[in-house]
């Protein structure tokens, strides 16, 4: 093998370490180190009563972003309250999904139920209603209400 | 050169690491007996919609209003409370969760997930509109047993029965408390999200009906 190639192949190995390296430093930066456990199995999103993707949180935990956009499925909101969190926001209404924006410029009115599709994780956090319930479907017994709570006490990560 | 012990010592470092950078939620309690709040609400059926207007104001945003069906299944959507009392089930709402019982046990629960073309959701507001016409349970509640049981977790006492999950004679699931054993550890009403278990101060402070005790 040339020699070239071989400076490339050390080059991308230790790229691709140093960039999967970042999710671990953001989980022990977040304070939920177990979060790089997790290996998406997805029974908790099949787990929540009000639809939220637990998943997600675990995601966020990892990126160290509370504004990573989760997927929600049934949480119902009002059209004002959904555009005063975030005009960004996907919802879904009479089954058409567009941005909150869109929907308020449409002409809707402000107390409009529309359901949530897509929700920054420390919006969702407020209103999760921390039931645990993805925490005991875990098969590896994750605590994902964990950094709900904390999404939804502090607003973000220490 | 041996490489297990080296292997070993990391691995023990990197889980000392992971345990002192862990971050654990604490419970702030206040001591003070729980005492469970009564949700009730009055239902008016319109041929579109069917508005709820509950007699004290919600204690959160959203509540959970339920139907049984003709398996004797409680059927739940989670909808958001308009002003703070009323509710409005429209046609076309999916209901969220059902909750399957035997004698006024739990059996099992599922989450209802529409998947196109293999499984339809369950229209609400006509379980509710069948629920009334054939004289089956209806009505709001505040708990979210069996998907919460976070009282039952957290109480310290809990092997003795001191919270116990009861249906009342409305069809609504409630946390019922006995008193005599309860420590007042406050943790139950610490962790309640939903507001189905309150302290006994804030019950008397903010005049919120509560169950009669168990």
């Amino acid at each position: 093998m040339s020699r070239i190639f071989f400076y490339i192949n050390v080059g991308f190995t230790c790229g691709a370490i140093a960039f999967l390296g970042i999710f671990p430093l953001n989980a022990l930066i977040t304070g939920y180190p177990w979060a790089i456990t997790c290996y998406n199995c997805n029974i908790c999103r099949l787990a929540c009563p009000v639809g939220i993707d637990p998943h997600g949180f675990i995601s966020a935990a990892l990126t160290n972003n509370p504004d990573h956009y989760i997927a929600v499925s049934r949480l119902r909101l009002g059209l004002a309250q959904v555009e005063s969190l975030d005009p960004e926001m996907s919802i879904s209404l009479r089954s058409v999904k567009m941005k909150a924006r869109e929907a308020v410029a449409e002409g809707f009115p402000g107390e409009t139920e529309v359901t949530v599709v897509a929700m920054k994780a420390k919006q969702v956090a407020k209103y999760c209603f921390l039931c645990a319930n993805c925490t005991r479907q875990c098969p590896i017994s994750l605590p994902i209400k964990d950094i709900a709570e904390d999404l939804s006490r502090n607003g973000g990560f220490r | 050169m041996n490489r297990i012990p080296i292997l070993i010592l990391a691995f023990a470092v990197l889980t000392g690491l992971c345990y002192f950078f862990q971050n654990t939620p604490t419970i702030v309690t206040e001591g003070l007996y729980p005492v469970v709040r009564a949700t009730n609400g009055t239902f008016a059926f319109s041929p579109d919609s069917i508005e709820i207007n509950l007699r004290e104001k919600a204690a959160t945003e959203r509540i959970a209003v339920f139907a049984y069906d003709a398996e004797q299944r409680q059927v739940v959507i989670v909808k958001p409370v308009l002003g703070g009392k009323t509710v409005r089930i429209k046609r076309g709402d999916l209901a969220d969760y059902c909750v399957s019982l035997e004698k006024d046990m739990v059996k099992g629960f599922e989450v209802f997930r529409e998947v196109a073309g293999l499984r339809k959701g369950i229209d609400f507001f006509q379980l509710l509109v069948e629920a009334k016409a054939a004289c089956r349970l209806y009505g709001v509640q505040d708990c979210l047993y069996p998907f919460c049981t976070r009282c039952m977790d957290v109480c310290p006492v809990i092997k003795s029965k001191v919270i116990e999950m009861k249906i009342d004679k409305n069809g609504a699931f409630y946390p019922a408390i006995h008193l005599a054993g309860c420590p007042r550890s406050g943790k139950c009403f610490a962790v309640c999200t939903v507001g189905a278990i309150l302290s006994m101060r804030k019950a008397e402070t903010e005049k919120i009906p509560t169950r009669p005790p168990e």
